[in-house]
């Protein structure tokens, strides 16, 4: 290379000694020019440094999907990453997170393999076609329906980020993805028997949308995941935890079977305004099914009245009117019933016609902004941590009173992956006096899923230490926090949970923001 | 090996490069192996891989500087036209401790017999 050294880059690198049964850290600094690629700083280490480490690489170009590694806690292609890019002197590269050790960075990917043994990853066709046939043409508009999908290089990036797979049934966010691109291509005659190895293990994703936001060739793994659930749940042949979800949302509007009439209970005595009934207000505050039922969540939304009204902020909720907004449902793959939930609510809006709509939880924050129908209306749609954290900002939220404790905060996904809101939480937090804020390993977009998204919160069914809020439990503990803070209502249910079956309530508790707030408010 | 043994060659600068990579091949009788591990040992088989690449590297020399004429990716300056009344036959190569050993195998023309490639 021929260019200039830019600069020195210190390289941390997490090492394992089989032999030993040893962890422990390297550091090299190596002289990084333009051009080059972390797997070019690995192989300078390789070759200048330490000839004993050990990390898998063949071809350079992202085409092999050999040299997948954590770089700086975020899973990437060594080839594919920039070192000037990445913007920092010091990287931390370590082996694939979630999959077993062999050495150094290389892990083994025999479970992730074996997953594709489950499927069928050929072209399923009557064995007389095969024989008789001399080519099976295709249109070009029929290869762009499944084209995108076959990108991928079996990296097993989604694979050893994806919560699910900490459950060996769950095939992994690639194999699910090769399953639909036989499914979307018009020449296989297999559909049948490509549902049947999904039946009973595809309600295990939680929808974090991890898989699709580290793949390296930018495969949507996560959608595959909602549509191949969609033809599952055409079958019919879905587990009765699913279909009870399902079938409460069309008898209730909400999953979980309580009565319409009972959606205004959580605020009985607080007073709240409700819309058509009542009067109208700026601020449409969205309460959602958890909240409004779940006897645990209806804190929250107690808590976000007190909130508001600290604020001095005109409010009111659509009451009895709000019906789920489908996000679950949409995301366990019934489409029609959330549309058919999307055009109550979105009447409902038009309705109220209030200037902005604020939700407790992301994901009907994330459901209401971002999915086609509600999409289409652009309706203003905040969570109430940005519209917290701006009165943080305009200093209109005063704690009165300390929180004293060492607090963590997990990001939910649809409010972080989906939607890049990581700070406005953090804000709120470090407003509080006393609170003393801690970050887990795995933080921002590199968070770990609590496991209660797209109806798993409802449909759980895996042992304890195949549970994602068990393993974010332990990361939370892992950092000596007293709090877990989050900004969701199915995130704090789940690690709750989590809490229980780890029999840790004398250490750590688990508390929405909101509930933390109003105890600091006068 | 880029500079003188790619696709256009010439018998003198096939002969410097055998020179160099019996050199390499002597030098490589000395060369160590760091890791010691007996898992995942990337050092080995990284020196196992060029053990055979200098092999490998020498016969493509030895059996290219043999082939006076011109055919394919094989094409030396020196000897720009292709000779099927000589060369129309495969090189086959075998380990000695001087070298490869180099003989040849009649090609069996079956539906396309060979034409010179004109544009």
């Amino acid at each position: 290379m021929a260019s200039k050294v830019e600069k020195t880059v210190e390289l941390t690198i997490q090492r394992f000694d089989p032999e030993k049964q040893r962890r422990y850290l390297s550091s090299f600094k190596v002289p990084i020019r333009k051009g080059m690629t972390l797997l070019d700083a690995l192989l300078y280490v390789k070759d200048n440094f330490d000839g004993t480490l050990a990390f898998r690489s063949s071809c350079r170009m992202g085409i092999c999907g050999s040299c997948g590694v954590m770089v700086n806690g975020k899973p990437m292609l060594a080839c594919y990453t920039q070192v000037l890019q990445l913007e920092s002197d010091s990287i931390l590269v370590e082996p694939l997170q979630g999959m077993t050790v062999i050495k150094d960075l290389v892990v083994d990917l025999d479970a992730f393999f074996d997953t594709y043994k489950r499927i069928d990853s050929l072209l399923i066709k009557p064995e007389a076609a095969v024989k008789t046939a001399t080519a099976f043409a295709q249109a070009p508009a029929e290869l762009r329906r499944y084209w995108d999908l076959t990108l991928c290089i079996k990296c097993s990036i989604c694979y050893s980020a994806c919560p699910a797979a900490l459950d060996d049934r769950f095939l992994g966010p690639a194999t699910y993805m090769t399953n639909y691109r036989f499914i979307r291509d018009s020449r296989d005659e297999g559909q049948e028997t490509r549902l049947k190895p999904m039946e009973e293990n595809i309600w295990l994703c939680t929808s974090c949308n991890s898989c699709t936001l580290f793949c390296p060739k930018e495969i949507e793994c996560a959608g595959s995941i909602v549509d191949e659930r969609g033809l599952v749940v055409e079958t019919g042949s879905i587990p009765k935890t699913v279909k009870d979800v399902l079938e409460s949302v069309v008898k209730y509007h909400n999953p979980m079977g309580m009565h319409p009439s009972k959606r205004m209970e959580w605020a009985k005595d607080l007073n709240v305004k409700t819309f058509p009934e009542g009067d109208q207000a700026d601020v449409l505050a969205f309460i959602g099914c958890a909240p409004a039922y779940d006897p645990r969540t209806q804190a929250i939304a107690r808590s976000l009245v007190s909130v508001l009204r600290n604020l001095e902020v005109d409010f009111t909720t659509l009451g009895t009117e709000e019906w789920c907004s489908g996000d679950h449902v949409m995301r366990l793959g019934e489409r029609g019933l959330f549309e058919m939930l999307a055009e109550h609510n979105i009447s409902m809006f038009e309705k109220a016609a209030a200037k902005s709509v604020l939700t407790i939880c992301p994901h009907c924050f994330n459901t209401l902004k971002n999915d086609a129908p509600y999409r289409d209306k652009q309706f203003n749609v905040r969570h109430y941590t940005e519209f917290l954290a701006d009165a943080v900002g305009q200093g209109r939220v005063q704690p009165a009173k300390a929180f004293s404790k060492r607090v963590t905060f997990h990001d939910p996904c649809f409010l972080g992956k989906r939607n890049g809101i990581y700070e406005a939480p953090r804000q709120i937090l470090t407003a509080i006096d006393g609170l003393e804020l801690v970050e887990m390993k795995r933080n921002r977009e590199n968070s770990f899923c609590c496991g209660g998204g797209a109806g798993r919160t409802w449909t759980e069914d895996s042992t304890p230490e195949k549970r994602p809020n068990v393993d974010r439990v332990r990361e939370a503990l892992s950092v000596d926090a007293e709090v877990i803070a989050t900004a969701c209502p199915f995130c704090v249910t789940t690690l709750e949970d989590a809490v229980k079956v780890l029999d840790v309530e004398d250490k750590i508790e688990v508390k929405d923001i909101l509930e933390i707030l109003k105890d600091t408010l006068k | 090996m880029n500079d003188k043994v790619w696709i256009f060659r010439t018998g003198d600068g096939l002969k410097s490069a055998l020179q160099e990579i019996r050199a390499l091949k002597k030098r490589f009788e000395n060369a160590r192996v760091e890791d010691k591990g007996a898992q995942f040992n990337t050092g080995l088989e990284g020196a196992l891989q060029l053990d055979f690449t200098l092999d490998l590297a020498e016969v493509t020399i030895a059996s290219g500087l043999a082939r006076t004429e011109s055919r394919g990716a094989h094409f030396r300056r020196d000897y720009p036209k292709r000779d099927d009344t000589n060369w129309l036959k495969h090189t086959l190569a075998y380990h000695t401790s001087e070298g490869p050993r180099l003989e040849y195998l009649p090609v069996t023309i079956t539906k396309w017999p060979p034409v010179a490639r004109t544009y």
